[in-house]
Order: structure tokens, then C-alpha cells, then sequence
């Protein structure tokens, strides 16, 4: 058994994770082999420190999951290191595996024609735990995730929000240090979503745990993690605290009016100037203008077409979700990835770091 | 070693309540090799029993036919099982999940063969049993030559299982092992005809089965077949047989982890 | 006759592109493992020792042969059964059974499209065991007689016949694998295949009858080996006429009821 290096910051390292998939192709009349690599992943740096919870965003297809399934020890990466508490973790891959567990969304991953007990038991045993141990754990596990009343139901009859619960505990069955968690709420009804977040937090505050999380929801980043990472193609391109990103992540909601401006020419022209770079105007069967900005600024256009007595057909408010927020981030980082034009932000700063 | 027996229990334990295909089971581990077995000895009605390696009457012929048919089914069900096995789990993620785990991967191998074994064959091995009792090759007075019969096919079958197990996690499109150890090893292991009266060159085949040693052991101590000198070359092949499947398994399965580990393969189905 | 041609290109074109090559080589190889099984007993454990009974059952026949014309004809069973068998119940699985039900093209059309187009397959399979079975010494030297040819379609239209029953079945338990192995065991058990049917217990010989392949064989074998005429076989002939016409009737009407069950569930 591997000790913990003296001295050695009790946290998982990861850096410059690379991870290449080489596929063979076949091609052409002769069955040709071509060998075809991927980067699912470019370059990965990150910290998970115990008692923090670490997010991970970006798109579909960015390498979030690879990254987990790297830090996780389930695949070893290209080349970059890794290390847990100090220990090399790509050579002590079974060490690892020990301390840590992986948690993630959907239904797969369970045995479906077993209870939830009978589920848990049989991870529980591959993990060595004693018999008594073992019972212990399963009834506290059991009770923390709300399926004592279920436990003996095979897990085939589970609806979706039990079967995401029994993954909970079953990524908790041998009291990992570190717990990953993709995508740990996806799909599931928004107060069970909440029971999870709020599992999830203590796990982390209370227990001392280290997490990390990937998820599609902002809210969920936002109420949950202490640092943030943004991922795209395999790489970070930007990171920091809620309070650091916050810049990146503005809100930048939108108000719609729908009025009957049309006929009134010199009004348009006095908004536009008065609000040059907040407005937009749709002209079609009715005038639209979109405002952004907050509610200030909603409030004054408002005054201005009350004063007008413009008639008002509509109002609507859009807020711009993740995937937005997100893509606006993408796109900036690929935009100047482009032009080659450094631009000083957090991503920027990563990339330099990583070259 | 109190945690290898824990993973093998668990598996075993898992097979058992994960019982998932029963009706396939209960038709191609029983049903079929019941009436497989009833075709072969009708085959043999043509012909005028000799006395020829030992089988004088219909009654020599169902206990060899029995003993024959019974290794046959142990071995055939690890092979049926590691490629469904493998494909269930990975169509449900659950392969992953015991890969992240540090369990003993030897002792999850040989979990998973030596529970479905348990789980499955059961049934078929009660029938040719009941042969044998019928036959009067098992008696009341040779009773405790049972235990020591099922003790070596079980331990046969394990380790061959383990080996199939290890082979299907390497891929998922592993059914050419069907092919390979169906029809050859049903001829050439001598499950329902003598290796003995093989031309040289069949017997040589032979030689490549661990079946093939197992059932001579079997048919020696419940003396279907008496061939005294042949058996240490039989206990001494068999015992080979299982150090060579015992350690390819050994070598596979850090190789298979190394690979899936590099190519992430255990998570596509 | 377009619904039969226009049938028997798309399944054409869908098997070209598709698995069964592994059916075929699959059964191939059992029809070919259940000559070998024998020869191996007949030439080296058995040394050639026949018992009287069996000559007595055969009238004299040529073990190998025997042997040969009965595996040949029973993977012809198997193939066609499987192909006619699986036909709709393959179009309910890859969702394309409700455009063919809603076409106005006739079922019967359907099937004989599929009929026309397995055939050459079969006959294929065929081929290929009795090319196996002469080379391990089975006499065939009356394969290529019109009787001989004749026999061998009006087997090929009693499988089809109860292939479509079939059908039925497997549309009704929506199980393949389990329900053609049985019933391709049970025959090759109970029809006289690779040793004649009188060895068994007389009820089951009886039970065997329902099946085509049992007259059919002994027709084959009576031309093949026994050098008879068509017509010195009425009473086999009519057997699997008759026999024919009830899996065809039964499963026309079975095939019915279950496409106007299939309609609702699929569209209600």
C-alpha cells in the first residue's frame, strides 16, 4: 500500500493531460488500414483540492468526459501527469481506484435486474469492506439517498430519479476521498435535482471531500462549485472563481417590445440615439425593439415610449442559458485563436501556460 | 486472500440474482442438449456395439454418451457466457464500473465463470447424473466418486471459463470463439466418439482441448474407459492444460486492462 | 408478379448488404457436422459394422449415403424454414412491417417473392453439403434425374408451407432464435435423418409425421437410393401435399389475424 507523500498537498494534480485516440480506418477496395488520431483531449490542467467542489463546463464533445475518465484512472492519458496526493497516479492505477469513485448520469451503470441492496452489495464486495462494514455503510447509504424504502425492489422498476439516486450511492459505497460526477442531475425533475445539489454540497463542506462536476445547468454550477473550469476542443480556455468568471458569464438578459412603431419614424430615430449599442430593431408586421442590458436601462427605453404614447403589444424577457453564455466564450477563445491576436484573459493566459 | 474470496463470492452472488436470460439458458443449456443428446445415441442404433473401447451395450453408450455430453455443456455454457456476459455489461456500463474498482481481476474472472456455471448447468447435470445412476455406472457402493467427479469438472470448467472471459473483454465482437469451440470441440475432444479410435492426426487435434483430458479423467474414475498407463499421460496433459489457461489468463488480463485502458474500449458497445 | 419480383430484389439486395452470410455459413456447417459426426463412427469406431436392422429399415442402403441425402435435405428444411419463417417478423424489427402492411400488395405475393428469392440460396447450401457428403463416399449418381429434381421442389414447397406457419409463430412469441433451434432439433431428432426413424419409440414416429421433412426424406431416399419413380411414391406425395396445404391454410389465416392485431398496436 502506497503512502501519501510527506508534505504533499492533500489534492488530485492533473497536468497537461493529453489524450489521443488512434482509429483505424479502412478505406478502399483492398481494406486499406489508415490509422486516424484523435485529440479528445488537448491539454488539461486542474486541482481538486479535498473539501472543494471543482466544476467543469463546456459543450458537448469538449472533453469532459475524457477528462473524468482520465482523473478517474479509467484510461491513462497520452502524456501529462498525474498525481494523487502526491502519488503518481497513471502507474498506481489500482491505488487510485481505492480512494476515489465515479458518479454519473443516466440510467447505465447499475445491474438492473438486482435491488438496490443486492447492487450495492456486490460493488461493496468488490471493494474488500467486511460484511459489518458493508451493512453499515449500505443502510447509512441508503437512507442518505432516500431509498430505504425501496431497497429491496430490483432496480428495473426504479423510476429514472431512484435509479440516479441508487448511482449516488453506489459512487459513495467505499468512501472515496475524491468523487467525480458527470452530469450527476441531467434529466431529472427539478426537486430531486435539488435533494442531489444539496447531497452533493455536503459532501463537500461536511465530509471533507474532493469533487468534481461537470454539468449543463449554470444554476447548478453556480450554487455548487468554488472553481471553475470552461473546456472546449480538449482544452481549458478559461477558469476561476464564481466571482472571477462572473465577467465571463454575464447574464446579458434581453428585453423584447413589441409596438406599433412602424409609422413613427422620428421616434425610432430618437431611441437609436439615445440608446445607440443597447438596442436593436426588428421591422416587420410589428415594430420589435430588443433592449439588453438591465433593468435600468429597460426601464428608460419603457419611459421614453410611454412618453411617445407608443402602444405596446408585447413584452418579453430572454435570458440567455448556459449553452449561450458558454458559446459566446467558445466562440470569443476560437475568434481569437483565429486571428492569432492575444487578448488578455483567463483562457489566454492558460493557453500560453500550456504552450 | 480474505478480499479475492470476497470478489469471488460477490460474483458468484451477482450471477445468481442477475439471472437474466433464464429462458435462454433453461432452453440451450437443457432442453437442446437433452435432445442433441438423444440424436447422438440414436446415431449410434445402426450400428452393431462391439465391445470396442469398452462399450459392449446401449448401457456403455449412455454413460459415455452421459459423461461425454455433461464436460461438453460445462464447457460450452462458460464459452456462451463470457460473450453474453460481455455484452451485457457493456451494453449497461456496469464492465466499466467494475474495472474502476481495485478489485482482484483474477478473482472477478473466475467469479464470473465459476457463478454461471453454478447458475446454469445445473439442470443439464442433473440429467446426465440421473443417466449414469440409470446405467448403473454410478452405484450406492461408488457414490463418492461424485463429489470427486463434479470437484474436477467444476475447477476444469472455472479455469477455462476465466481464460474465455478474459478473451471477450478484449473484444466485443468475440464470436468467432463460438465457431472455433463449438463443432471442433464436440468432434475432437471425444465428447460423444473415442479420441482413441481418431486417426494420428485427429488425435493430434485433440491434444489442443482441455476438454479432451477432463472427460478421460472422468470416464477413468467412474471406468467407462479403463486405460490405465494413458491416464498420467491424461492427469499430466490436463494438469498443463490448466497452468497454461491459468496463466494466459493471468498475462491477458493485464494486457486487456492496459489496452481498454488506452483506448477506453470498455465503455462501447 | 411485380410484388414477387420487386420482393425478391429488395431482400436480395438487403442480404448482399447484410449479415446472413453467417446463417448460411452457420448452416452449413451443421448440415456438414451432422455427415461427419456419423462418418467418424461408420469409418473409424465403428469399422463399417452395421446391424441387420438397419438394412432391414433401409432396404440395403449405402450408409454414407443415407447419411448424406438426409443431412442434404434437412438443411434445405432448416434454410428454407428460417428464411420464410423469419421474413416478417425481420421486417417488425427493423421497422419496416408497417409499410409492408399498408401496401395493398398481396401477402401471399410477398411470401412467394421471398420463396423465389431464398431458393437459389438454399439450393446453394444444398449443394454444397451433398458436394461435402460425396466426397466422404455417399453415392449420388441419381441427383441429376428429373425425379430426383422433383422431389427436391416439392420439399422445397412443403418447408415454404410451413414456413409461413411458422411465421406465425414467431410473429405471435416475437422469438426467433429460441423457437427455430427447437424446432430444428426436434427435427433433425425426430425425422430420420442421419439414422432411420424406426429406431425410435413408435408414438414418436407418429409425432414425427406432422412434419414435411419426413416424408420428404424418404421420398429423396427412395428415388436416390431405392431408384424408384415419382410415381410409385403417391402416398408420400400426398402426405406432404396434404401436409402442405394445412400449414399453408393455417398459416395464411394465423398470419392474418396477427397483421390486423399488429396494425392496431403499431397505429393505435
Amino acid at each position: 500500500m502506497k503512502g501519501t507523500t510527506i508534505g504533499q498537498p492533500m489534492m488530485i494534480r492533473a497536468k497537461h493531460l493529453v489524450k489521443d485516440y488512434v482509429l483505424q480506418e479502412k478505406k478502399g477496395l483492398f481494406w486499406q488500414r489508415r490509422k486516424k488520431t484523435i485529440h479528445a483531449v488537448s491539454d488539461i490542467t486542474l486541482e481538486i483540492p479535498k473539501g472543494k467542489i471543482i466544476g467543469v463546463l463546456g459543450i458537448n464533445g469538449a472533453g469532459k468526459t475524457t477528462t473524468i475518465r482520465m482523473l478517474a484512472s479509467l484510461i491513462t492519458p497520452t502524456s501529462g501527469t498525474l498525481t494523487m496526493d502526491g502519488v503518481d497516479g497513471v502507474k498506481n492505477h489500482l491505488w487510485v481506484k481505492e480512494h476515489i469513485n465515479v458518479i454519473s448520469g443516466g440510467e447505465r451503470n447499475l445491474y438492473w435486474r438486482l435491488t438496490a441492496r443486492e447492487n450495492l452489495r456486490y460493488f461493496g464486495n468488490l471493494y474488500g469492506i467486511s460484511k459489518k462494514a458493508l451493512n453499515e455503510r449500505i443502510a447509512h447509504l441508503l437512507r442518505i439517498v432516500g431509498l430505504e424504502n425501496a431497497q429491496d425492489i430490483p432496480v428495473e422498476r426504479f423510476s429514472k430519479g431512484m435509479k440516479q439516486r441508487l448511482q449516488i450511492a453506489r459512487g459513495l459505497i467505499n468512501d472515496p476521498e475524491y468523487i467525480f460526477l458527470d452530469e450527476p442531475t441531467l434529466g431529472l425533475d427539478i426537486m430531486i435535482a435539488k435533494e442531489i445539489r444539496e447531497l452533493i454540497a455536503k459532501l463537500a463542506k461536511e465530509r471533507e471531500k474532493g469533487l468534481l462536476l461537470t454539468t449543463h445547468y449554470i444554476a447548478e454550477a453556480e450554487e455548487l462549485c468554488d472553481y471553475i473550469y470552461v473546456l472546449d476542443k480538449g482544452k481549458i480556455i478559461a477558469r476561476g472563481t464564481k466571482e472571477e468568471l462572473k465577467e465571463l458569464f454575464t447574464y446579458r438578459p434581453q428585453l423584447s417590445i413589441s409596438t406599433d412603431l412602424k409609422e413613427k419614424q422620428s421616434i425610432l430615430e430618437e431611441l437609436k440615439e439615445s440608446f445607440c449599442d443597447r438596442i436593436t430593431i426588428e421591422i416587420g408586421q410589428n415594430t420589435v425593439i430588443h433592449v439588453t442590458g438591465d433593468s435600468q436601462d429597460w426601464s428608460k427605453v419603457l419611459n421614453v415610449l410611454f412618453e411617445r404614447q407608443v402602444k405596446i403589444y408585447n413584452l418579453s424577457i430572454h435570458e440567455p442559458n448556459l449553452e449561450e453564455v458558454l458559446m459566446e466564450i467558445i466562440s470569443q477563445s476560437r475568434e481569437e485563436q483565429h486571428e492569432k491576436n492575444p487578448v488578455s484573459n483567463e483562457g489566454r493566459d492558460c493557453k500560453t501556460a500550456a504552450e | 486472500m480474505r478480499k479475492i474470496l470476497l470478489v469471488m463470492k460477490a460474483e458468484i452472488v451477482k450471477q445468481q440474482q442477475n439471472d437474466y436470460h433464464s429462458y435462454f439458458v433453461y432452453f440451450s443449456l437443457v432442453i437442446w442438449p437433452i435432445l442433441g443428446f438423444l440424436e447422438i445415441y440414436y446415431t449410434y442404433k445402426p450400428f452393431q456395439l462391439s465391445g470396442f473401447m469398452g462399450i459392449e451395450t446401449s448401457s456403455d453408450l449412455l454413460s459415455f454418451l452421459g459423461t461425454g455430453f455433461m464436460a461438453y455443456t460445462c464447457f460450452w455454457s462458460m464459452v456462451q457466457n463470457a460473450w453474453s456476459m460481455s455484452n451485457q455489461e457493456r451494453k449497461n456500463g456496469t464492465l466499466e464500473i467494475t474495472f474502476l474498482t481495485p478489485a482482484n481481476r483474477m478473482a472477478m474472472v473466475y467469479g464470473k465463470a465459476l457463478g454461471a456455471l453454478l447458475q446454469e448447468v445445473w439442470m443439464f447435470c442433473c440429467f446426465c447424473i440421473f443417466v449414469l445412476f440409470y446405467t448403473k455406472t454410478l452405484r450406492w457402493d461408488n457414490l463418492f466418486l461424485l463429489p470427486l467427479f463434479l470437484i474436477l469438472l467444476l475447477t476444469a470448467s472455472t479455469i477455462w471459463g476465466g481464460m474465455l472471459n478474459v478473451i471477450f473483454l478484449f473484444s466485443r465482437d468475440a464470436s468467432f470463439v463460438m465457431d472455433l469451440f463449438d463443432a471442433p470441440m464436440t468432434l475432437f475432444a471425444g465428447t460423444r466418439i473415442p479420441v482413441n479410435c481418431f486417426p494420428k492426426w485427429a488425435k493430434v487435434i485433440s491434444l489442443f482441448f482441455p476438454l479432451t483430458y477432463c472427460l478421460n479423467i472422468i470416464r477413468f474414475i467412474l471406468g467407462i474407459q479403463k486405460q490405465d498407463k494413458d491416464l498420467f499421460y491424461s492427469l499430466g496433459g490436463l494438469m498443463l492444460c490448466l497452468a497454461v489457461m491459468v496463466l494466459i489468463t493471468r498475462y491477458f488480463i493485464v494486457k486487456v486492462e492496459k489496452h481498454n485502458r488506452e483506448t477506453g474500449e470498455l465503455q462501447f458497445y | 408478379m411485380r410484388v414477387v419480383w420487386s420482393t425478391y430484389k429488395k431482400i436480395r439486395i438487403g442480404i448482399l448488404r447484410a449479415v446472413p452470410w453467417s446463417f448460411m455459413v452457420s448452416r452449413v456447417t451443421t448440415g456438414v457436422v451432422q455427415i461427419v459426426f456419423p462418418y467418424f463412427i461408420y469409418i473409424y469406431f465403428m469399422k463399417g459394422n452395421l446391424n441387420s436392422q438397419f438394412s432391414q429399415y433401409t432396404d440395403g442402403a449405402d450408409y454414407m449415403t443415407y447419411i448424406v441425402l438426409g443431412a442434404a435435405l434437412n438443411v434445405l428444411a432448416v434454410s428454407t424454414l428460417m428464411n420464410i419463417g423469419r421474413a416478417l417478423i425481420t421486417e417488425l424489427r427493423e421497422g419496416t412491417l408497417e409499410m409492408l402492411l399498408l401496401a395493398p400488395a398481396s401477402r401471399n405475393l410477398y411470401f412467394l417473392g421471398c420463396l423465389l428469392e431464398q431458393t437459389t440460396r438454399a439450393m446453394l447450401e444444398f449443394g454444397t453439403v451433398l458436394l461435402v457428403g460425396a466426397f466422404l463416399g455417399a453415392d449420388l449418381r441419381y441427383l441429376l434425374t428429373l425425379r430426383a429434381l422433383a422431389a427436391i421442389l416439392l420439399a422445397v414447397f412443403g418447408f415454404f408451407c410451413m414456413g409461413i406457419f411458422l411465421s406465425g409463430i414467431m410473429l405471435y412469441t416475437r422469438d426467433t432464435y429460441i423457437t427455430q433451434n427447437t424446432l430444428f432439433i426436434t427435427m433433425s431428432l425426430i425425422c430420420g435423418i442421419t439414422y432411420p426413424n424406426q429406431y425410435l419409440p413408435e408414438w414418436v414416429q407418429l409425432f414425427a409425421q406432422i412434419f414435411p421433412l419426413t416424408p420428404a426424406v424418404t421420398l429423396f431416399r427412395n428415388i436416390m437410393i431405392g431408384r424408384q419413380y415419382m410415381g410409385d411414391n403417391f402416398q408420400l406425395i400426398l402426405q406432404v401435399l396434404l401436409l402442405s396445404g394445412m400449414y399453408l391454410l393455417a398459416g395464411l389465416w394465423w398470419n392474418k389475424r396477427l397483421e390486423r392485431r399488429l396494425i392496431e398496436s403499431i397505429f393505435g
